[in-house]
């Protein structure tokens, strides 16, 4: 955890000399906790305080990051237990897993298939990260074509997957110049695991069964000088993987404890578990198979978990076509903040009708927020109807006010004179009643 | 209480950090907040265009069938990651699914 502005004077000078541009020390150690100034502004801090501000300043998860030829997949460096005290910052990394147990061919056009997967959701493309291949033949050669065989099909991230050295040694040939994780290190074959990991410039993986084991593990392997670690805990169910991924965050977070101060990798094998996984901390899933049906959910609930909930998430402003719209169809009027958007949108879809929807900028907030802060107004209404040229697309020039600003509906006469105002539902679930009953 | 969340990909997020924060309050003994939460994932995941429609969708979105019930229990066992209390759900094979993730959950381990 990082230091507070009294325990970092504690380790400057206390001479008061001034060198830095403040007044005193104390005054310079405030703006150094506050990460305003460098440490090297000061002169004469000795080198014992560098080496003990350097690793309070190192993030308490460390950030780990697979490479390969254009792709990288970012997980760790998260700074709190839940995403309202902040935000999720990096998406966990999903990953695809295969074996080396089926012909060459095959694991082609399956990675393929995986590879190319890409669903657009709230104008975001979503899509898998990478692979993982796992060597169940035993045998090195076998392993190492298999491998090959899922470069040659796809360029993403790599996680080789075995506890036998000489497998992932072979793995690793073809992927020079790559950061793969390698996966996995236990307490017999850690030291080779290791040296592989230096050697290869990988990332390297510890498999254990309970979290001392992992803290043993992970302190023999940072003695090797292999920093990059991910932690592995084969938890046999959801009540103890939710425990080791809690405790995991939380020693790492509120007591600083380093030696689990990784990102984790989970392998759920159920839609529950992947839930779990995602809410709950994991920093690399890996998938045993891969399904659409599937993985597009997972991938939703991803991006919902990792949104920064200090922001508002936007759509872009614009005239939006629902169900094929013709001219004589009725524009409705909505914000952009993207909740609103897909609640009405979701709605006027369903409905079945045909409708024009007309999406202003309010800054990305819901109706009754936007229109109390005035950034939903019958002029900002008209001002989008010209912009987005709304007029030229229609024929029959009807507007629909959402119910909770019907008190707009008389500026919003003066505004647009040659318009035709109806006042909708207050709720979006009612449009479709309202559509069939009053726009039909 | 029903904290009234969306469904996944419909603004779950915000129902998910709203329950967090009213189980965190609750736990820290403001009697507000201290009561079992309702939440109703069946009938938000099922309200879903994901989940409602299998025609004329795009193929990314997989098979219509599994991908509603996985609609349905990804957002339930997220909410029960938050604090749910009673899951309100639609479809018997999530309800199959949930119940086997509650029971693990409820499984207390001698040793992590």
């Amino acid at each position: 955890m990082a230091l507070s502005g009294i325990q970092i004077y504690k380790l400057l000078p206390q001479t008061n000399c001034k060198e830095c541009g403040f007044p005193t020390c104390l005054a310079f150690a405030m703006k150094l906790a506050a990460k305003q100034v460098e440490l090297s502004d000061c002169p004469y801090v000795s080198e014992e305080s560098k080496t003990q501000l350097a690793e309070s300043a190192a993030p308490p998860i460390r950030l780990i990051s697979l490479k390969s030829n254009g792709y990288e997949v970012k997980v760790g460096n998260e700074v709190v237990l839940f995403r309202h005290e902040k935000t999720f910052y990096n998406k966990p990394g999903v990953f695809i897993k295969f074996s080396d147990d089926i012909p060459a061919e095959e694991i082609k056009a399956r990675v393929e298939k995986a590879d190319s997967f890409v669903v657009n959701y709230v104008g975001i493309d979503l899509t898998i990260d990478g692979f993982a291949m796992e060597c169940l033949s035993g045998d090195a050669d076998k392993f190492a074509a298999a491998v090959k065989a899922v470069r040659a099909a796809s360029k993403r991230p790599l996680i080789l997957l075995s506890q036998d050295p000489a497998a992932i040694e072979s793995g690793l040939q073809s992927l020079d110049g790559e950061a793969p994780m390698i996966y996995g290190a236990n307490a017999d074959n850690w030291e080779k695991m290791a040296e592989l990991a230096k050697s290869h410039k990988a990332v390297l993986g510890v498999t254990t069964t309970f979290l001392e084991e992992a803290t043993d593990l992970t302190e023999q392997i940072k003695g090797k000088g292999v920093e990059d670690i991910v932690l592995g805990l084969s938890s046999k169910n959801l009540s103890t993987n939710l425990i080791q991924q809690t405790q995991i965050r939380k020693l790492a977070l509120k007591k600083n404890y380093k030696p689990l101060g990784y990102p984790t990798i989970t392998f759920p094998t159920s839609a529950a578990e992947a839930a779990q996984a995602i809410t709950k901390y994991a920093g690399f899933l890996v998938l045993d198979s891969f399904t659409e049906d599937f993985v597009y959910p997972l991938l939703v609930l991803r991006q919902n978990i990792y949104t920064d909930p200090q922001k508002p998430i936007q759509v872009q402003p614009g005239i939006y076509e629902i169900n094929n719209p013709k001219p004589e169809d009725p524009v409705l009027v909505t914000t952009n903040f993207s909740i609103t958007y897909f609640s009405v949108a979701n709605e006027v879809e369903g409905s079945g009708m045909p409708a024009w929807l007309l999406v202003t900028d309010a800054e990305g907030m819901s109706v009754l927020t936007a229109w109390a802060a005035g950034k939903f107004d019958a002029e900002r209404i008209a001002k989008a109807v010209k912009s987005f040229d709304v007029a030229d697309k229609v024929s029959r020039k009807r507007i629909v006010l959402p119910g909770a600003v019907a008190v707009l509906s008389g500026e919003l006469e003066a505004e647009l004179p040659d318009w035709e105002i109806r006042v909708g539902p207050r709720e979006a679930v009612d449009i479709p009643k309202f559509m069939k009953l009053v726009l039909a | 209480m029903d904290p009234t969340t969306g469904a996944l990909g419909y603004g779950i997020e915000y129902g998910y950090s709203v329950m967090e924060r009213l189980r965190l309050a609750a736990l820290q003994g403001d009697s507000m907040t201290q009561l079992p939460m309702i939440v109703t994932p069946g009938f938000e995941a099922w309200k879903t265009k994901e989940a409602k429609v299998g025609e004329g969708v795009p193929a990314a979105w997989g098979d219509w069938l599994s991908r509603a019930i996985n609609w349905e229990i990804m957002t339930a066992v997220s909410l029960l990651e938050s604090g749910a209390d009673i899951l309100v759900l639609r479809h018997p094979e999530s309800v199959k699914q949930v119940k086997a993730a509650i029971n693990e959950l409820m499984v207390v381990p001698e040793r992590f």
